[in-house]
């Protein structure tokens, strides 16, 4: 069984649930907005507000299910623990993907529902679009790569053995949301470091945070159950 | 269906013997497969195998290779000759024995005999 | 005989405990085993290994010649149901089932499905809302409709009524029939099953007590009744699993059948012989007054 099939299967279990949410938020977002335009001229991005800030945290949760339920799954039905972690750590790329494209359509689409309407709306453009996805994408990545990784480590060490291992497995997360941003209105932040160095510090971080996760993973005893 | 008294094979070698004793099992008759026997008893089918070999090393049963086990021409024969030889040693000793044991003369057995076969 | 499974040595450890304690062992293909231990024996170590869900702290597991850990080979075609369903709580029945039929080359979902109904299993219903014997019933149909090459089933019958066993074990032996292959199953109710099995291995306390096959192992046992003094004499210089005393009369519990000649002088003697039940011997190898190398 390879990461191939996993990754196909994975996408197949949550692609009901990524449609539901997504369908959810974008039309949750949609109603409101159309009220505020009707009532108000909103001076601020409801998408950005409500969308923007929480995607990081649907794939850290992903990051933690992979680990926490779908290790015992797939492996109990004849998958390596290799493959669930490439085809895993592909799906986690993936998802953040999809997620950072998926900002910046709906504050385009947002844009284009109130832009007209409330003179501070904070405007849109493909340029704003491109940044906010050069924003949103790395954060993605070091959120789910830590989520991994600090489940991992406490799923094979314990709770104590684990600790030493949360510095580095947490690293991604903290260095990103300290570099890169996105502000209550959607701003892009950038912050201590030019975006281009600021990125690939990101991306690198990301990177040994999988190598950790992987190499965690690598021999782990699948356990009774994910608690004992 | 299976006693704890003897291994299984035995049991089941024992039971065909029987079947073919009293003209269940025909001679030149097919009898069941070894899976089939497994499944009907409900027992490993190596068990069952291990006492179909048992009886063609007797020449009760012998194969045809790829359709399957049948019951050797004159087994019935054969088999009245063993128990026939045994019969005395293995049923009548004994029960001779017990009636020395309890006082029960070879008299009163003739005379139950007799009325029983009347 | 090549075998499918080759143990050597095999050690796992928990922390301080040592659960399998240097085990040898060797089985064949396309045989149903037996294996029999009490708990806390080995077993669940044991065949996690083989399933790969761990790594031996010591010692080597080979399976088709090479190392199940992390072989995606021969990891697709092993599987093994626990007492702990390893699937998610909050699925459906119906989901975990199609899961598997996915990832299982040969799933047969005609099998899935009428052992499912066998078992009175509700495909929608959620795993967390099952009976213990509906849960042990999923595992049932998880490890038989997977047919695996190597089919581990450990204590898979917990919470079952009678009829429900009796279900499993009839399930068992059909798909054996139609498509043989390698199936362990451990138990402690070896009575009801020890018909099927072809083999029995016995382990106790991380070791390799007997590995034997099922008729042969039924006929090791005697039990030796008669006055005491008698039945010591007799028994003398021959492994006794165990006695116990009713006023005068002893009776001994013998490990290793006895010839004819023996037979005879054990009735001369004015010694019983009786056999053992397959389910008092596996009590009298394990009870613990006796090192498991005793009966080797």
């Amino acid at each position: 069984m390879n990461a191939h099939t996993v990754l196909l299967t994975l996408l197949r279990m949550y692609r009901p649930i990524f449609l539901w949410f997504g369908a959810t938020l974008v039309i949750g977002a949609g109603i409101a907005d159309l009220v505020l335009g009707a009532v108000t001229e909103p001076a601020f991005s409801l998408w950005m507000f409500v969308a923007a800030s929480a995607v990081k945290y649907w794939v850290l949760v992903i990051g933690v299910i992979l680990v926490s339920t779908h290790l015992r799954q797939f492996v109990a039905a004849g998958v390596t623990r290799r493959a669930l972690v490439t085809g895993g750590l592909i799906f986690g790329v993936l998802t953040s993907l999809a997620v950072a494209v998926l900002v910046p359509l709906g504050h385009g689409l947002e844009d284009a529902l109130l832009g007209e309407v409330a003179a501070g709306y904070p405007a849109w453009s493909p340029r704003l679009g491109l940044g906010e996805f050069g924003h949103v994408l790395p954060s993605c990545l070091a959120f789910f790569v830590s989520g991994a990784a600090v489940v991992a480590a406490f799923y094979r060490y314990g709770a104590w053995r684990g600790l030493p291992l949360l510095v580095p497995a947490l690293l991604p997360a903290l260095v990103t949301e300290g570099l890169l941003g996105l502000g209550g209105n959607g701003e892009l932040l950038t912050r201590f470091l030019p975006y281009a160095a600021a990125v690939t510090v990101s991306v690198g971080l990301s990177l040994v945070g999988a190598m950790l996760y992987r190499r965690v993973m690598r021999d782990v005893t699948i356990r009774r159950s994910t608690t004992s | 269906m299976f006693d704890e008294r003897s291994p299984i094979y035995v049991q089941i070698a024992d039971g065909i013997k029987n079947d073919i004793l009293s003209g269940a099992l025909e001679e030149d008759g097919q009898v069941m497969s070894t899976n089939q026997y497994a499944a009907f008893y409900r027992i490993n089918p190596a068990t069952a195998a291990k006492g179909f070999a048992q009886l063609v090393d007797e020449g009760v049963l012998y194969k045809k290779r790829g359709i399957g086990m049948f019951v050797t021409p004159d087994a019935r024969a054969k088999l009245r000759d063993e128990r026939r030889k045994r019969f005395f040693a293995d049923v009548v000793g004994p029960m001779l024995e017990e009636a020395a044991r309890i006082g029960v003369s070879v008299d009163e057995i003739r005379k139950h005999l007799d009325g029983a076969t009347r | 005989m090549i075998p499918m499974i080759s143990v050597r040595d095999l050690t796992v450890r928990y922390g301080a405990t040592t659960a399998v304690d240097g085990l040898t062992m060797e089985l064949a293909p396309g045989r149903i085993y037996g294996l029999l231990g009490r708990n806390g024996s080995g077993k669940t170590s044991l065949l996690s290994v083989l399933a790969a869900y761990r790594r031996a702290d010591g010692g080597s597991v080979e399976i088709d010649g090479v190392d199940p850990f992390e072989n995606a080979r021969i990891m697709r075609d092993t599987v093994f149901v626990r007492d702990t369903l390893d699937v998610p709580e909050g699925d459906r029945v119906g989901k975990v089932l199609d899961f598997h039929a996915r990832l299982r080359p040969r799933w047969d979902a005609g099998l899935a499905e009428r052992l499912t109904e066998a078992f009175g299993l509700d495909r929608r219903k959620r795993v967390s809302a099952l009976s213990r014997g509906q849960r042990s019933g999923l595992g049932v149909v998880l490890g038989l409709a997977s047919r695996a090459s190597l089919t581990l089933l450990d204590e898979v019958y917990l919470g079952m009524d009678a009829a429900a066993r009796s279900t499993f074990y009839r399930e068992l032996l059909d798909d054996y029939l139609a498509h043989p292959r390698t199936i362990i199953l451990s138990t402690h109710l070896i009575q009801e099953v020890a018909d099927l099995f072809e083999e029995v291995v016995i382990i106790d306390r991380g070791r390799l007590v007997v590995q034997e096959e099922t008729d042969t192992f039924r006929a090791r046992g005697v039990a030796v009744t008669g006055p005491a003094e008698a039945v010591e004499t007799f028994v003398s210089g021959r492994t006794v699993l165990g006695r116990q005393s009713l006023g005068g009369v002893r009776q001994a519990t013998l490990y290793g059948g006895l010839g004819d000649e023996e037979e005879r002088r054990a009735e001369q003697a004015g010694l019983s012989l009786a056999p053992v039940g397959i389910q008092d011997l596996f009590v009298h190898l394990t009870s613990g007054e006796h090192t498991p190398e005793a009966v080797r």
